[in-house]
């Protein structure tokens, strides 16, 4: 009883796993030199600013049970660390891999060691950084 | 201690039959939920004009959920209660124990 009470544990700990991460790369050298945004960055998918003014690539992933918006918090404060206030989401993508995880138990005085297969998700948000100017107009992306 | 054992196997159960779990980022207005059939447009569908971007969705479905019609149909109520009637460029990807579903909730600037 007390063995399937620890794999019950180690299952819900395993699966309970949540980080974010993130990367960004700068369009040009010019936009790399573009101080860090300290306002509100908008998030949007679907529309692009007029006259807005791209400042690099950026992705953010989470894995296990991260959920969308852990993410695209993420996201945003990677496209203010370029300097955006504009967020563009161009794609967002779910991949799963199956993983062996190690896990230990007590079997009688000592301790043990298995392995069981574990599928993990990750959900990857990519798009770019913008910087765009008050007063701009939205239009739709194409 | 009966308690804790009563969670976990009552844990181990749910997500043995099944469960779906949706998220949502708001990106723009939301508006009171919307009662109709919310429209479903696959990644790569030209998103017709006149429609509001709301906000981001994502569906994840696991065990018995881990399928194209739970995780739509996810996608679809989490989008009716954020007032939206389509959701546009929906991604699903399916994994062995797990699917997940991602789209833009929209809804008709006219309505």
């Amino acid at each position: 009883m007390r063995r399937l009470l620890l794999l019950a544990s180690l299952a819900l700990a395993a699966s309970g796993c949540v980080y974010t991460r993130s990367s960004a790369v700068p369009s040009s050298a010019a936009s790399g030199l573009v101080p860090q945004s300290v306002g509100a960055v908008q998030v949007r998918a679907t529309a692009a600013r007029e006259g807005a003014r791209e400042l690099g690539f950026v992705e953010a992933n989470g894995t296990g049970l991260a959920e969308l918006p852990d993410i695209v918090e993420e996201f945003r404060q990677r496209v203010a660390g370029l300097g955006g206030n504009y967020a563009q989401v161009d794609r967002i993508a779910t991949k799963f891999e199956m993983q062996t995880q190690t896990y230990t138990y007590t079997c009688g005085k000592s301790t043990c060691t298995g392995t069981r297969a574990v599928e993990v998700s990750t959900t990857s948000v990519l798009g770019r950084a913008f910087l765009i100017e008050k007063s701009t107009a939205t239009r739709s992306a194409p | 201690m009966k308690r804790i054992v009563l969670l976990s196997v009552l844990s181990l159960f749910t997500v043995a039959c099944g469960t779906t779990r949706t998220s949502r980022v708001v990106t723009g207005k939301e508006s009171a939920p919307y009662s109709g059939e919310v429209k479903i447009l696959m990644d790569g569908t030209p998103v017709p004009e006149g429609m509001q971007e709301v906000a981001l969705v994502q569906a994840i479905g696991h065990g018995f959920h881990a399928d194209l019609e739970h995780v739509i149909q996810g996608l679809r109520a989490e989008a009716a209660t954020l007032g939206c009637d389509a959701v546009v460029r929906v991604k699903v990807d399916q994994g062995s124990t797990q699917a997940s579903a991602n789209g833009v909730c929209m809804r008709t600037a006219s309505r």
